[in-house]
């Protein structure tokens, strides 16, 4: 899994790329965890476009930085996931834990 | 709906590999090859994924929490169904039924949502376990064309 990751002001912008499994979960954490503390961070933001699968393992990764997110009294955006990842976000209970939004177009100010 | 046995087998894989996380993704590689052979579609395929994912997970989190141990997983093709076995020796569960639970975890960042997956994915699975022993997961599905 390719993590990539950017900040703005007070945005982590994390894109993710391959596979959200139980090891891109876990490369994906050490990266969002590691921004967060360094840069401080009220607004996670993880594209989800070049995601090609994903499993309760991935979803559990996801999770998991919410809850760092909300620690920090934050919010979780995903960005651009394809209607299959969103399908499983859904089917996992999930979908109104966090906003998903279609592009960065919409990510919205704050 | 009961499993398959006693049709003729047309085809079978076998893997056998060390509970790593970076061969979760060998082993789901391994049976979609195999489930290619049969007229799944692409939904289908990605359900058969997700399935194997979530069942050589468990063999990495739980059944050897602590160092690798081996796994074995299994596909075969006969008369028409896709079967997956996955198989280790490691720790076992006490409660099988506990487990497949929707949301039913004993670690805190692990949905427990695992077998709930495999039951949505797959027409069937079956679950043996015993303490100290190991577990081992038995699943098909069907191609819908």
């Amino acid at each position: 899994m390719r993590v990539k990751a950017s900040f703005t002001g007070r945005e982590v912008v994390v894109s993710l790329e391959g596979e959200l499994d139980l090891r891109g979960g876990e490369e994906f954490r050490q990266v969002a965890e590691e921004m967060m503390r360094e840069k401080g961070c009220y607004r996670l933001v993880v594209n989800l476009k070049k995601v090609t699968f994903l499993d309760s393992a991935g979803i559990g990764a996801l999770l998991g930085r919410l809850r760092t997110v909300r620690q920090r009294g934050g919010e979780m955006v995903l960005e651009s996931p394809s209607p299959r990842i969103k399908t499983l976000l859904e089917a996992a209970g999930t979908g109104k834990l966090w906003r998903i939004v279609a592009g960065p177009g919409s990510r919205g100010g704050g | 709906m009961r499993g398959t046995e006693g049709e003729e087998v047309k085809n079978e894989v076998e893997l056998r590999l060390p509970s790593l996380p970076e061969n979760v993704a060998l082993a789901r590689l391994l049976v979609a090859g195999l489930a290619g052979q049969l007229p799944f579609t692409l939904q289908e395929m990605e359900e058969i994924k997700v399935a194997v994912s979530e069942a050589v997970t468990n063999c990495v989190v739980h059944a050897y929490p602590d160092r690798p141990g081996p796994v074995q997983v299994t596909g075969r093709v006969r008369d028409g169904v896709l079967e997956v076995e996955v198989e280790d020796w490691g720790r076992g569960m006490e409660d099988v039924e506990k487990a497949r639970e929707p949301s039913y975890s004993t670690l805190p960042d692990h949905l427990g949502l695992g077998f709930a997956f495999m039951e949505n994915f797959m027409d069937g699975v079956e679950v043996w376990s015993e303490p100290g022993r190991g577990t081992r997961v038995r699943m098909w599905k069907k191609s819908s064309k």
